[in-house]
């Protein structure tokens, strides 16, 4: 099962329009074949998940996402309950076959094209490209890479200033920002990410900060002489505004410790547009 | 209304029971077992530093009170402190609202809570209030640590007839929550006082008579014998994302995809995916997509739109902010 470096080599390109950074990634081709390789595989392992769902098509095929001409598995699986948004942006996995002889999920994520990068040599992990974003291997599975908008320079915010920013945190925040010698501090940017002044601010501070969550993050909106929160939040790391809006105002990524998540416009506040992170090996 | 809060007053009285004070193995031993437990890598300096910081907040005024039949000490305050950091920390605890949207957050939160209660911090922190309850992680996690008729003694070995009414009651205690969230008369953060005036340790409580949805998270979190059904296990990481006063909404979305209270009787057949093996491939709700490819107002509603904002959010200054700023 595991050996099918012939087929992968075999395996032939989809004319997909991919990002200039992904050029010479090669498309995945799946399979709707009750036949295909590796189809087997897939049946047993998700044997509920496809019983569950009267009509599913599975479409599969083989990669070899490791450079050693062993194959792994990928899976889509076409349903209403497996596609989001559209037709064609499906829960797409992808199987490896680990050194304890189990197949693992090393990728999980609804998805419309995949394509797989150069491999850089024996025993190296070749990126994924799914849906424009890079994913590269991380342990034990694939995690998205962030640079999917424009990151976000912050400048401090004077101290004279944060007790007043600080009430966007909470009445905590505002406490401990009127202490003495503050244990939290915050910066701030001018985003442009609508129509209107915004404000986005970060905390920041030993005790601010949370593990695994981040440290916390509002975006203000001004309204007449107030300053309201339209989005709520924390990030590790980074923060980027993304190139896509919604309603006219653009997304805003947040990091998480393994991924990032998408906030979009809903029309009065920022809530979750989508979660990228990797998959949680079992 | 009446019979929910007699049913929820029996589990957590039952609950409260197993939660006697015991004494625990304080100084450095007690935190490097904290750092085993909850996998929280901190320092003596960072736990002092943590706690001073909610002395200041007033957070400590919520110490020894309950979240449902789970107890707050001084190393489950921390835990969750270090987990979403120390002002979110807060306004969890006042508002019942995560502002992160991290997977698994809030079985990582209230994972780490129970596991660290019982933990004797006094070296670092001055003081030590007898925490935990019926819970699985925070008995089990500090049972070398306890004394027998503590916390180790809450762990679920109680005896089996016992069990048994107390799952039956967990049963009817989750029918009747839905239900009463399905109501137009009372919602979840209606549902005050599951854990109010029970605890000691003379932390204040009020906080809590409002958060009944918290009483929710922690409960299906970790007291297995009540929330049995995987889909409570979801009901509560909906929770852990949206403002109480948005839970109904999703027990109305759960109630839906569920049908009536039969769907929780389960038990002898193993629960609802008894092969559940592989990552997302048994689960079925669409409930559980919340953050997959959707926005939350597709998925749930236009209700869900404003659901990261605070109804009271709004910051009452300033325009004097904006200029500083400019």
């Amino acid at each position: 099962m595991r050996t099918i470096a012939a087929t992968v080599a075999a395996i032939g390109a989809l004319a997909v329009a991919l990002p200039s950074y992904a050029q010479d990634a090669t498309p995945v081709r799946l399979d709707p074949s009750p036949d295909a390789r590796g189809r087997n595989v897939v049946n047993a392992v998700f044997r509920d998940y496809i019983a569950q769902r009267i009509g599913i098509q599975v479409e599969t095929g083989l990669v070899d996402i490791e450079g050693n001409g062993t194959a792994e598995i990928v899976a889509r699986f076409v349903h209403s309950e497996s596609c989001r948004e559209k037709a064609s942006r499906c829960r797409t996995v992808i199987l490896r076959y680990g050194p304890d002889k189990t197949w693992k999920i090393v990728f999980d994520r609804p998805a419309d094209t995949i394509a797989l990068g150069k491999n850089r040599g024996a025993w190296t992990f070749s990126d994924l490209y799914v849906d424009g974003v890079r994913w590269t291997w991380k342990n034990v599975a694939y995690a998205p890479s962030r640079g999917v908008g424009e990151k976000v320079t912050f400048s401090p915010v004077p101290r004279d200033t944060a007790v007043a920013i600080a009430a966007a945190f909470g009445q905590g925040a505002t406490k401990l920002a009127s202490a003495p010698d503050p244990v939290i501090s915050f910066e701030f940017a001018r985003p442009k990410v609508g129509p209107g002044e915004h404000l986005l601010v970060r905390m920041k501070g030993e005790v601010a900060c949370g593990d695994p969550v981040g440290c916390p993050v509002r975006l203000l909106e001004k309204d007449g002489s107030t300053w309201r929160p339209i989005l709520e939040g924390a990030t590790v790391g980074d923060v980027e505004v993304s190139k896509v809006s919604r309603e006219g105002r653009n997304d805003i990524v947040l990091g998480t410790k393994h991924g990032y998540v998408v906030m979009g416009w809903s029309g009065k506040s920022y809530g979750v547009a989508e979660v990228v992170e990797p998959t949680a090996i079992k | 209304m009446a019979k929910t809060n007699r049913i929820a007053a029996a589990v957590l009285g039952a609950a409260l029971l197993g939660s006697v004070a015991a004494p625990a193995i304080a100084g450095p031993l007690s935190m490097d077992r904290f750092t085993e437990v909850t996998g929280l890598s901190l320092s003596d300096r960072q736990v002092t530093s943590l706690w001073n910081s909610m002395v200041s907040m007033g957070t400590t005024q919520f110490l020894g009170g309950s979240l449902g039949s789970f107890r707050l000490d001084e190393a489950s305050m921390i835990a969750g402190a270090a987990t979403l950091g120390v002002t979110e920390f807060d306004n969890f605890l006042r508002t019942g609202s995560l502002s992160s949207v991290v997977n698994g957050l809030g079985s990582l939160l209230t994972q780490r809570m129970t596991a660290a209660a019982g933990a004797d911090l006094s070296h670092l922190v001055g003081s030590f209030t007898s925490g935990g309850g019926l819970v699985k992680g925070a008995s089990e996690s500090f049972a070398s640590l306890t004394s027998v008729g503590g916390a180790s003694e809450a762990s679920g070995s109680c005896d089996p007839e016992i069990g048994d009414k107390l799952a039956e009651s967990g049963e009817a205690y989750v029918k009747n929550v839905v239900e009463t969230a399905m109501s137009e008369q009372y919602g979840f953060s209606q549902l005050g006082g599951l854990g109010h005036g029970t605890s000691g340790g003379g932390g204040a409580k009020f906080g809590f008579s409002a958060l009944s949805c918290l009483d929710k998270l922690f409960q299906g979190a970790n007291v297995d014998i009540l929330f049995k059904p995987p889909s409570l296990a979801n009901l509560t990481n909906m929770l852990q994302s949206w403002t109480c006063d948005k839970a109904v909404s999703v027990a109305q979305q759960i109630a839906g995809a569920f049908g009536d209270g039969n769907v929780f009787k389960t038990g002898n057949l193993g629960g609802f995916f008894p092969q559940l093996t592989f990552g997302e491939a048994n689960t079925a709700a669409p409930i559980r997509n919340l953050a997959e490819g959707a926005s939350p107002s597709q998925l749930f509603g236009s209700d869900f739109a404003s659901v990261n904002v605070k109804s009271n959010g709004e910051i009452k200054i300033s325009a004097r902010l904006g200029d500083l700023f400019k």
